[in-house]
């Protein structure tokens, strides 16, 4: 990452040292109403709806979704946004209508812990280790890419930059808890609005308008052998893998994405659902991602249209502002936000837009940490290693655990140096973990026949079939290795987006089948236990018919998005 | 905590400064927004937004 860099002034560096004092600020205010460990892991279950919504949203902020849905944007075009219109926004729907009754009415701590009251221990577990690694992995990420960031467009020392980070996310996290977690996650995605709204505004001016930047983005299609609506058309060209630059069809997009990957992650990856199940009440938990989903429609117009612009400005012979160059001599689509940061901000809003990138990387990190303690503390230390302690100790783990989790998180961050790949392996580890999960989920919630055992060895299939399906496939120009390939490259993929897809989709589809058969061969639990746990056991929530009809216009929301960017 | 009060109080100080900017920093050509000085405008929207979120939390109080 070079050839882009920013010189910040006095004032910017004012904006940037007065989000910081708010920032510690609120984990000092918040750390008197800690009096326990479900304070600090769990808020106390007393967020109302709307912080809880803002929150569900934030803590998906980190590195990948921000600098990295922009770089989608520039590499793949408009067909990154199904990851909101396809795949998050329904899924979020899904979890909040249908899910949610049974996390927040199963009164578990964690989603590993709701694991163990509908199935058993051996599938809690499973679950919380393979969590706890993926949460470190992703805030050491997190923070590998802010301490690239600083290093690279302002100058700053690497080891300073993430050292500064981690400080900052540890005292506040540290000091409030959970609470100072989502207080926080709010705070940033303000900053995150307020810092990238104006900058796709102007720099869309800069193109000539969305008219402007269709006609500059159909002669890059057409310079790269595609049809003119490659970049800007979402569905129209998923005749074919050949027809779009994502190299998938519908089929691979709707499956792979839209139900297994996006469903797999929002439905059950702790780190998000924890933001519902602080809130409140039941109705606030229901509506926590629904909330969320309003705004998650729009972000496509802040993070994946500033790659597109990109794209279109880097594409264009005669522009100043273009994408530098790695140096394989591919361009660096990962400075998509940077670039127009430095080509359209004057100093002042250059503060403002820095923060917000920064805003989110710490998002995206503490969120990870606080599900790390939580899961730590609840379903590895209080299960296995020393159950049975007076509360005060379970709070003092929790937050010996946030620190833990910062170190880790550190040394991932230095580990994630050794990959030039990180990002893409990252997005393989969900389609391991949370594609099987998703299955687990989808069958323990909807179907009382699954057995302990059905599900225990259907998310253990599940993972493996992810394994073969990556050891046997690789992704065109890519090396046999942590791409893929090194059973035997037996299959090949136009982009690693596509492999993902497909991995996950076979990971869903062996841990489905073989739940469902070693379900029917063994022996469920019996239906008095799983009251509050499986949907036709369940009395349905009454005096909420809101939420569904909410959720309904929601979907109607994404519909009409997905027609009008056909 | 009242974390539409933080959440004002933020948007109103980061507006400050922005206005602040909009009077000390010299738009270039490409910086403006509309005609507008971007600095000055996005700083006066912020402040109101601040405003409106730290007279809701003690409207309410």
């Amino acid at each position: 990452m070079d050839s882009i860099r920013i010189e910040l002034g006095y004032l910017d560096y004012a904006i940037l040292l007065t989000y910081f004092a708010f920032v510690l600020g609120i984990g000092y205010l918040l750390r008197k109403q800690i009096s326990g460990s479900e304070d600090y892991l769990l808020s106390g279950r007393s967020i109302p709806a709307w912080i809880a919504g803002l929150a569900f949203l934030s803590a998906n902020l980190g590195a990948q979704e921000v600098m990295g849905m922009a770089a989608s944007g520039a590499k793949y075009g408009i067909a990154t946004s199904h990851f909101y219109w396809v795949g998050a926004v329904p899924a979020m729907v899904f979890v909040g209508v249908f899910m949610m009754p049974f996390y927040y009415g199963s009164r578990a701590r964690s989603v590993p812990e709701y694991l163990k009251l509908r199935f058993d221990e051996k599938t809690r577990v499973f679950n919380a280790i393979t969590f706890a690694g993926m949460t470190v992995l992703s805030s050491g990420i997190s923070l590998y890419a802010m301490g690239l960031l600083l290093s690279s467009l302002l100058g700053w020392n690497f080891d300073l930059s993430i050292a500064l980070a981690a400080v900052i996310v540890l005292a506040y996290v540290f000091l409030g808890g959970l609470t100072s977690a989502i207080y926080n996650e709010v705070l940033q995605f303000f900053l995150i609005v307020a810092g990238f709204f104006p900058l796709v505004i102007v720099a869309l001016r800069q193109v000539g308008g969305w008219d402007g930047l269709v006609k500059r983005l159909e002669l890059a299609a057409v310079a790269k052998s595609y049809v003119p609506g490659a970049y800007t058309q979402a569905w129209a060209q998923m005749s074919s893998p050949a027809a779009n630059p994502m190299g998938i069809e519908w089929f691979g997009m709707a499956m792979g994405l839209g139900f297994v990957l996006s469903f797999g992650y929002w439905c059950t990856d702790f780190l998000v659902v924890q933001r519902a199940m602080a809130a409140d009440s039941m109705k606030a938990a229901r509506r926590t991602p629904l909330i969320a989903a309003v705004p998650k429609m729009l972000f496509p117009f802040l993070v994946i249209l500033p790659g597109m612009i990109a794209l279109a400005l880097t594409s264009d012979t005669g522009s100043l502002v273009r994408l530098p160059a790695k140096p394989d001599g591919t361009y660096n689509y990962d400075l998509s936000i940077p670039l127009l940061l430095q080509a359209y901000f004057p100093s002042g809003m250059l503060g403002l837009g820095l923060t917000a990138l920064l805003a989110s990387f710490m998002s995206g990190m503490a969120g990870n940490v606080t599900a790390f303690n939580t899961v730590w503390t609840y379903d590895i230390y209080q299960s296995y290693i020393r159950p049975g302690q007076p509360d005060t100790h379970y709070l003092r783990v929790g937050k010996l655990a946030t620190v833990f989790g910062i170190l880790a998180s550190w040394l991932a961050a230095y580990a994630a140096m050794s990959f030039n790949n990180i990002m893409d392996f990252l997005q393989l580890i969900f389609a391991f973990v949370n594609a099987p999960l998703f299955a687990t989920f989808l069958l323990g919630m909807f179907w009382a026949r699954t057995s302990a055992h059905g599900a225990f060895f259907g998310l253990v299939s599940g993972t493996a079939a992810a394994a073969a399906h990556h050891g046997l496939s690789l992704p065109a120009g890519a090396a046999v290795g942590i791409k893929g390939g090194w059973l035997q490259a037996m299959t090949s993929y136009p982009s690693e987006m596509a492999q993902n897809f497909w991995t996950a989709i076979y990971a869903w589809t062996a841990c489905f089948a073989v739940t469902i058969v070693v379900s029917l061969f063994t022996k469920p639990k019996p239906a008095a236990e799983l009251r509050g746990l499986v949907y036709s056991l369940t009395p349905k929530p009454e005096g909420d018919a809101g939420t569904a009809w909410l959720g309904a216009a929601i979907l109607a929301g994404a519909a009409v998005l997905n027609v009008i960017f056909w | 905590m009242d974390l539409r009060n933080v959440i004002g109080l933020l948007l109103l100080a980061i507006g400050l400064l922005l206005i602040i900017a909009g009077f000390t920093v010299t738009p270039r050509w490409n910086t403006d927004l509309f005609g507008l000085n971007l600095n000055l405008a996005w700083g006066i929207v912020l402040a109101l937004t601040g405003s409106f979120f730290v007279l809701n939390s003690r409207r309410k109080r």
